[in-house]
């Protein structure tokens, strides 16, 4: 670490994962970590913050939309002025001004097939914080063939879940929480989303990514379960199912 | 008797399915995954099970959005 930075991370410096007492030792696996943000909206706005407050060096954002106003309540990376314009580069323009030490990579482009593996490759982690079913499977399927370690955040009205999925520890997968995919009745329903919830499971995943990266205890083979009505945090252990269609034959 | 809901102890009746207990604590059988004693149920077989004392349920809603 460069001393100029030193001052920047100083609190988290003192903490000994990090730390002073290592010679900056985690702070250096931070800088040089590459991470990619799949989602740069109600996850992904404290995602991609708190990624960037802590000194992650290489952060990708990918997100194919332009903000509307109806995404104002929970993307909290975004301002009134900013409507109409691609999420991905608004999210570099901002953060860029609040870290300079962080090199970001955009991908204004929705996640397929074609190009998933190719984006994936320049990163070593995944973060998933997208808004749909279908990507979540893809994400997860392409990540666990790649052998990427997978942070995986969802939310739904007063809800949310999340999970650290580490392939090369073969833990249990997205897949295996839901084996049987969502129908219509929820895949083309459009649910009420608080930006607090969005808030609580997105922070959460950056917390998981950076615990990750200093080997710290990691929810692998554990799905928490955030209910904000009943201020609940329940952690389920996950088993990895034998025929599960994404990461049985891996 | 008794089965776990996700870690809690609720009371049951004699023969009350699955799908009738999900419905009595306000879970719609398609709106998630459930699991009895560690084993995935399937909306079709949620009819066909019928609870006993000590059977440990999990149920956890679709989430996915973001």
């Amino acid at each position: 670490m460069k001393n100029e930075n030193f001052e920047r991370y100083q609190r988290q410096l003192l903490l000994k994962e990090f730390g002073i007492e290592n010679g900056s030792e985690g702070q250096n696996r931070l800088l040089k970590s590459k991470v990619l943000v799949c989602g740069a909206g109600g996850l992904g706005s404290p995602v991609l913050t708190y990624l960037a407050a802590a000194g992650i060096g290489n952060i990708g954002i990918c997100d194919s939309d332009v903000l509307s106003e109806s995404n104002l309540n929970r993307q909290i990376l975004y301002c009134e002025s900013d409507l109409g314009k691609q999420k991905a580069l608004l999210a570099k323009e901002r953060l860029e001004k609040f870290n300079s030490d962080v090199f970001f990579e955009t991908y204004c482009e929705r996640l397929s097939e074609e190009n998933i593996e190719s984006i994936f490759r320049k990163y070593d982690i995944i973060v998933d914080a997208v808004d749909n079913f279908p990507t979540r499977y893809l994400i997860n399927s392409a990540a666990y063939k790649n052998g990427l370690p997978l942070i995986c955040g969802a939310v739904c009205e007063f809800d949310g879940i999340l999970t650290t999925i580490v392939p090369k520890e073969k833990t249990a997968c997205f897949h295996c929480i839901y084996p049987n995919k969502p129908g219509e009745n929820i895949t083309k329903t459009v649910f009420g989303i608080l930006g607090a919830i969005a808030g609580t499971i997105g922070v959460m995943e950056a917390l998981e990514v950076i615990k990750f990266i200093l080997d710290l205890n990691c929810l692998k083979n554990k799905l928490l379960v955030f209910n904000g009505i009943n201020n609940s945090f329940r952690i389920k252990d996950l088993q990895k199912r034998n025929n599960c269609p994404s990461c049985s034959n891996i | 008797m008794k089965v776990k809901v996700n870690g809690q102890e609720k009371e049951v009746g004699q023969n009350v399915s699955a799908a009738n207990f999900l419905s009595s604590i306000g879970f719609d059988k398609n709106s998630g995954v459930v699991e009895c004693n560690l084993k995935i149920l399937k909306t079709e077989e949620l009819d066909k099970v019928v609870l006993k004392d000590g059977d440990s349920l999990e149920v956890l809603r679709f989430v996915g959005g973001g």
